[in-house]
């Protein structure tokens, strides 16, 4: 149910948009004809506004542009190239972007942030040096017998 | 023909030359009268509605069914013409715009061509805001919410824009038209 549309308000409107009501905001023209169906003096309004609206409905095409002025406009495609499309995926960029900001997002809490309790990390360090110090276990011989080769090339 | 210019305008971004002549030769006549209304000389107007099909043709993906092609095409023409007046410096302020004196006319005005040249000659006489909101409401057939996106203003500000033009068009053109009339009878 569209709320009733006040006198003053359909002047202004009559004043902006002529009798017409097809000119008319779409959602105040039904307003608008219930208030013409009681109003004798909204019909009034309309009235007086009918010879302009006439005079503005009567068939005003646009005048042809120049013969010159087509022919430029239709000469643009032969002579411009229309803009390179890198991206065809038109407004796929914005969920792109929002996708590549998490995943940067990810890969710097990962370098930043500390993903092991501190005890934990100690004792992956302790790992990690007694793997240095002690003897590597059998699998990986070959290896370390490398890894001590070349330091010993390294202190010569 | 809305659905239809967004199909054309879809295949201008393809690249289909035939897609873009026919959007020109659907809307470079009211381009070119909108331009002319907003710039009063018809050569910058020309130039403008080239920049306009320019930018079409060169755009064309950029466009998006949110608006009627009508719409967007007006809009473009609206702000490329307004960066040349505020280049002349001859854009006024809204609420500075006053209402400029329509030159006499002759009356007996009888066929309707007259009448139309006569009606074309008081909008062109009009403040050019004003000129551009009759033109899109009027003669283009966009509704008040159109034409104030095309013009950056808010409803209300169209709406005073066709009530002051309305008046002028009124006072000048109703007795000519009672006294074409009279002459007919």
């Amino acid at each position: 149910m569209n709320r009733p549309l006040s006198f003053e308000r359909f002047a202004e409107l009559v004043a902006a948009y002529g009798g017409e009501l097809e000119l008319w905001p779409a959602d105040e023209r039904a307003a608008a004809a219930a208030l013409l169906e009681t109003s004798a003096e909204a019909r009034a309004l309309v009235a007086a506004e009918a010879e302009l609206d006439g005079a503005l409905a009567e068939p005003n095409a646009a005048p042809e542009p120049s013969a010159a002025l087509m022919r430029r406009l239709n000469e643009i495609p032969v002579r411009v190239a229309q803009r390179r499309v890198w991206w065809p995926f038109r407004r796929a960029w914005i969920p792109a972007v929002g996708w590549a900001f998490a995943a940067a997002v990810g890969v710097g809490w990962g370098l930043v942030g500390t993903p092991f309790e501190e005890s934990e990390l100690t004792a992956t360090s302790a790992v990690a040096v007694g793997s240095v110090t002690q003897e590597a276990p059998a699998a990986d011989e070959d290896l370390s017998a490398l890894a001590r080769g070349t330091l010993v090339e390294f202190q010569e | 023909m809305p659905d239809d210019d967004a199909a054309l305008v879809l295949r201008v971004g393809e690249g289909d030359v035939g897609a873009y002549r026919e959007l020109v030769r659907r809307y470079a006549p009211k381009l070119s009268r909108f331009a002319e209304r907003l710039l009063r000389d018809a050569s910058e107007a020309e130039d403008v509605v080239q920049e306009t099909f320019l930018r079409l043709w060169q755009r064309a993906r950029d466009y998006t069914p949110d608006a009627r092609v009508t719409t967007w095409l007006h809009r473009i023409t609206h702000n490329l013409a307004v960066d040349r007046l505020r280049a002349r410096g001859r854009l006024k302020p809204l609420p500075d715009e006053e209402d400029m004196p329509i030159s006499a006319r002759q009356p007996s005005l009888i066929d309707e061509k007259r009448r139309v040249v006569a009606l074309n000659d008081a909008i062109a006489a009009l403040p050019e805001r004003q000129a551009a909101a009759v033109t899109l409401v009027h003669l283009h057939g966009l509704s008040g919410k159109e034409a104030a996106e095309v013009l950056g203003v808010g409803a209300e500000a169209v709406e005073s824009l066709l009530a002051r033009a309305r008046r002028t068009l009124k006072a000048e053109l109703v007795p000519e038209r009672s006294a074409s009339a009279r002459g007919a009878s």
